[in-house]
């Protein structure tokens, strides 16, 4: 009895765990839009390319589902301290997949559509397509428990490792330029927003997990090294990280796990032609707060994150939120 | 575990043949190009609106009908300090805020290369002016259909800046003209501005960069000489103020950014 509550226990927390790591996919949007014409407009639609946005799940759960995220951002369509402003709405479809390769390693995938459209005070631009799909190899160190040598024990007893909760994981992968990049060539006006970057870009993760019951803890950080595509643009360098804490509750046989976190991401200045575009860098940071579903082999999440500071594109561009929902079917 | 390592193995081999850098493409900078200069009217920071009420200097209210300013003598230059001047007799503009069009410019047959500066005059330069009426080409027509000619033995008004005015708290508009320019050839006003650009314009044959130029019009009565217009309201051909107004004019100017 007391073995299989543990069991049971331990396979939900791992349960728990690959759910919210799904999360942390959430922890990266792309550079941000460049919402003004300022910077040749190229703002990418990137804040929503599959590549950028998020990896899938570093857990112990093998899934494929699908993920919707919305993104709201605010820039000026201007130079002047009077421009209008502009409202961008970012929908991204993911097909997104976590698949084992081998014991302590695995490939996430995501393959996403985007559909964005930018409302002007006297029209609407709109763009979809395919974006950027990205693939990453993970490696996962699982910590266990020093085994103290019971001089009582059985010696015929199989021992078995006692993992400590704590674990670590690397990544790295790489962006690919699915999504279309259109050079803008009438920059006056057109803010040519972007399906990708196109550009093929490195991406390398680290992460901390730790599970307990039904208590976890979930961190990643992860480095986008942009390349530059073949208009000669290449986005910024880019630092994110993401960060939650979650406790799960039984509600009958389902598992509800509400959460906190916080999010954010660092961006490097634009670079064209080898110069670097002014008042490009930025960063932001957002709060995040959601729960999770799991009814056995499908799990239903979401997540909405609001901005707690930011500095993007010399404050003209602003986030104003971002939601996230998904449904997964565990492998 | 082998699974693993060649797994590894692979990704890191896509990532280093990605992030190669294809460094043989050695720009070959030849042939001629299209400079464009875009000039962007504002009132401290804001787009400037026609019929707009602004604060002025002290109590003052002004609210601009016309803005109008002759640019010439338009000139690029390389990193290296290589120097192209546009052809002067094709290198005379009236920037108008009433007409959206004659606030771009569009330069043919410009050098490529990698442009750090540019210079501009305000005005028309007394070498230009002493050509004689014949001398001026088009632009005297130009110039008077703008309203940018006093007479010709007066000369050019290099800048219009005309509206109405109120000050202390009083709701009574009074109307304001600024017209300055050099005085025939008694007192030359002409002034060239150089400005850097923020990132270099990178003419080719297959590119026109834009250099987006802004002109904040508070600053032609408060840059280097604060000006009332309480004091004086109709500045034509002011021996004291005229010259005042053109160095503050020249102070207006600033590249907010380039377009390659």
């Amino acid at each position: 009895m007391n073995l299989l509550k543990t069991k049971g226990l331990r396979s939900f927390s791992l349960f728990l765990y690959s759910i919210l790591v799904a999360f942390m996919a959430n922890a990266n949007p792309c550079p941000k839009p460049l919402g003004t014409y300022k910077f040749d407009c190229d703002f990418c639609g990137c804040a929503t390319t599959g590549g950028n946005f998020g990896f899938g799940t570093l857990g112990n759960t093998n899934f494929i589902g699908v993920r919707y995220s919305y993104q709201q951002f605010k820039s000026k369509d201007g130079i002047f301290e009077n421009s209008p402003t502009s409202q961008e709405h970012f929908n991204t479809y993911q097909v997104w997949a976590k698949i084992p390769i081998a014991s302590n390693f695995h490939i996430t995938a995501t393959v996403p559509y985007q559909d964005l459209n930018r409302e002007f005070t006297d029209r609407t631009e709109q763009l979809n397509g395919l974006g950027d799909i990205s693939l990453i190899g993970w490696y996962t160190l699982n910590f266990k428990k020093n085994q103290i040598q019971d001089e009582d024990a059985d010696a015929s007893r199989i021992s078995m490792p006692v993992f400590t909760g704590h674990s670590l994981r690397f990544g790295m992968g790489i962006k690919l330029p699915t999504g279309e990049f259109e050079q803008v060539l009438t920059e006056r006006v057109n803010p040519g927003f972007q399906l990708g970057t196109g550009s093929t870009d490195a991406i390398f993760s680290a992460g901390y997990s730790y599970s307990k019951n039904m208590f976890g803890i979930n961190a990643t950080g992860s480095y986008f090294l942009k390349g530059e595509n073949r208009n000669a643009y290449r986005f910024g360098d880019q630092l994110s990280y993401n960060a939650k804490v979650f406790n799960g509750f039984l509600v009958g046989t389902n598992v509800l796990a509400p959460f906190v976190g916080l999010s954010g991401d660092f961006f490097q200045k634009i670079e064209q032609y080898g110069d670097q575009l002014p008042d490009t860098n930025g960063y932001m940071h957002l709060g995040t707060i959601g729960a999770e579903l799991s009814l056995k082999r499908l799990v239903v999440g979401a997540d909405i994150g609001i901005p707690l500071r930011q500095e993007l594109f010399a404050d003209d561009v602003k986030i104003k939120q971002r939601l996230l929902f998904y449904l997964n079917y565990t492998l | 575990m082998k699974v693993l390592k060649y797994a590894a193995f692979g990704m890191l081999l896509i990532i280093g043949m990605s992030c190669s850098k294809d460094d043989d493409k050695v720009d070959q900078i030849s042939g001629e190009g299209t400079l464009k200069i875009e000039f962007d009217n504002a009132y401290a920071g804001s787009d400037l609106l026609l019929g707009t009420s602004y604060p002025g200097n002290g109590t003052e209210r002004l609210t601009i009908d016309t803005f109008k300013y002759i640019v010439s003598n338009i000139s690029v230059t390389q990193e290296d300090g290589t120097v192209f001047t546009y052809p002067k007799d094709e290198s005379l503009f009236v920037i108008d805020e009433s007409d959206n069009d004659s606030r771009f410019i569009s330069l043919p047959n410009v050098p490529a290369g990698n442009y750090t500066k540019i210079s501009f005059g305000i005005g028309v330069d007394q070498e230009k002016y002493l050509q004689g009426a014949e001398g001026q080409g088009d632009f005297l027509a130009i110039a008077t259909d703008a309203g940018m000619l006093w007479s010709w033995q007066a000369g050019y008004k290099f800048i219009r800046y005309e509206g109405s005015f109120s000050s202390d708290g009083s709701t009574e508009e009074t109307a304001f003209a600024i017209h300055m320019g050099s005085h025939g050839s008694a007192l030359d006003n002409y002034k060239e501005i150089t400005l850097d650009l923020p990132v270099s314009a990178k003419l080719r044959t297959d590119i026109a960069p834009e250099i987006h130029i802004v002109a904040d019009l508070a600053g032609v009565l408060n840059a280097e000489t604060i000006l009332y217009l309480a004091d004086k309201a109709q500045i034509h051909v002011d021996p004291v103020k005229s010259p005042q107004i053109a160095v503050n004019t020249s102070k207006i100017f600033t590249v907010d950014h380039v377009h390659n």
